[in-house]
């Protein structure tokens, strides 16, 4: 045999063997040529198939891929064509189809909800602010400046509560309260309420970045304990027109499972009077100080330090 | 399996469904090769069942079908309603029928108790449970 024949019977049992057929047929050098022939032919046409199928599949995750994306931006419009043949192509497609449907469904219901509690916080706000309007309008009847001043400090305490709700409406966030912002809100109705200048007291608000977002039923006792704090410097820490300085700032330890929060309110005046114990205290004002720290499980301490100085720790899941 | 039902009342068909009452008191609901299932197709189908005057358990072939609209499944999970059947067997095998199938039972959650087959037969002696 000469060496050509050994190379066209290698070329052909190779040929046979990625073609699938296992038995060789004993056949001249030109019907072994022939055979090549076809078998190539053969495998061109299947390596085409293949091909045009691998590029139909390829089209068709890109299709897939377009409407994923698509849904990423919450954009329905766009379907993945789903051609029947059943395969996983086509259930990937429906798969994606009916996720993007649920998706969609999810959307328009959390939207809902989210106009309905911006309305009603809205209300609860508007609400309050009767309550408030009410006892001003009640307190023009009365001539005791004791009184007067009783009527003004409840006032004071639901427009607190009226601001938190104004602040959730006017937010996109409905959970969580920017406490800085809140807190200036407060500051400047106050400020505004006992006639104080910012030249005469000043306000220094300092909520570190990280501790700054507060949920409603934290942010709330915490609002209300600074507006006691904040009205009680005004009234009494800064007597006879005297200048003034009041600070507080909220920061946050981080823990594994908890965060710890530390709520400091200081003013450079007078400090409370030496014989007053604040757990023991009548004042009202001291008494809701101590039921609100109680409501979001802190301790509350006080120091004279060149003023009063009142922290307040407080934990939060 | 028995026969379809020759009584004309007994028995429907529109765009995507062939459904039937079985003399054992099952109704047959094949989905037709190509079906692509909307709200109004689904309606229709509810209606004939309604109409039986019983609550039968239904087999559903979903075998051919390409697509459901979210409006047809929820329409068929009857959540907010009472539907016309006790209880449901879906009957699967592609990739695609599977897909349909498994997304009817867990994010359409049907009211009645439903099952996915890929035997006919397991799925009738499940359905005879309910009559």
């Amino acid at each position: 045999m000469s060496s050509t024949s050994k190379k066209i019977k290698k070329l052909y049992q190779y040929v046979c063997e990625i073609s699938g057929e296992k038995e060789y047929k004993r056949l001249s050098d030109d019907e072994m040529l022939s055979s090549l022939q076809k078998q190539i032919h053969h495998l061109k046409k299947g390596c085409e198939l293949a091909e045009s199928e691998s590029g139909r599949i390829q089209n068709r995750i890109a299709e897939i891929i377009e409407v994923i994306q698509n849904l990423a931006c919450l954009k329905y419009d766009k379907k993945a064509k789903v051609d029947g043949s059943g395969d996983q192509i086509d259930a990937l497609a429906a798969g994606i189809n009916m996720m993007g449907e649920e998706l969609q469904d999810s959307t328009v219901s959390l939207s809902e909800k989210e106009i309905l509690l911006n309305e009603v916080h809205h209300r609860v706000k508007n609400n309050l602010q009767l309550v408030s309007s009410l006892l001003n309008i009640q307190s023009s009847y009365i001539s005791d400046p004791y009184a007067l001043a009783k009527f003004r400090e409840s006032q004071n305490r639901v427009n607190s509560m009226a601001l938190i709700h104004e602040k959730l409406y006017t937010s996109k966030d409905f959970s969580k309260i920017d406490f800085a912002d809140y807190m200036n809100s407060i500051a400047h109705y106050l400020s505004a309420v006992y006639n104080i200048s910012p030249e005469r007291v000043s306000v220094v608000i300092d909520v570190k970045p990280d501790s700054g977002f507060l949920p409603l039923d934290t942010a709330l006792p915490c609002g209300l304990i600074i507006n006691e704090l904040m009205s009680n410097s005004f009234k009494y820490a800064f007597p006879d027109n005297k200048k003034g300085k009041i600070s507080f700032s909220m920061t946050q330890k981080k823990a594994k499972h908890t965060n710890e929060y530390q709520l400091v309110f200081r003013d450079n005046g007078k400090g409370l009077p030496k014989k007053m114990d604040i757990t023991k205290t009548e004042s009202l004002g001291m008494q809701l100080i101590s039921t609100l720290t109680d409501q979001i499980d802190g301790t509350l301490k006080y120091e004279y330090k060149n003023g009063a100085c009142f922290t307040i720790t407080f934990k939060q899941v | 399996m028995k026969e379809k039902s020759s009584s004309k009342k007994d028995s429907f068909e529109n765009e995507v469904f062939n459904t039937w009452l079985d003399d054992d008191g099952i109704c047959h609901a094949v989905v037709k090769k190509g079906a692509k299932i909307e709200l109004d197709h689904a309606k229709e189908n509810s209606a004939f069942v309604r109409e039986l005057g019983v609550r039968p358990p239904i087999l559903v072939d979903a075998r051919n079908v390409i697509t459901m609209s979210k409006a047809a499944r929820d329409h068929f999970a009857m959540r907010d309603r009472k539907g016309g059947v006790i209880s449901i067997a879906i009957l699967i095998e592609s990739p695609l029928s599977r897909l349909i199938g498994n997304f009817f039972m867990g994010l359409n959650k049907p009211s009645v108790p439903t099952k996915l087959f890929t035997s006919e037969k397991k799925a009738l002696e499940w359905l005879h449970k309910f009559l």
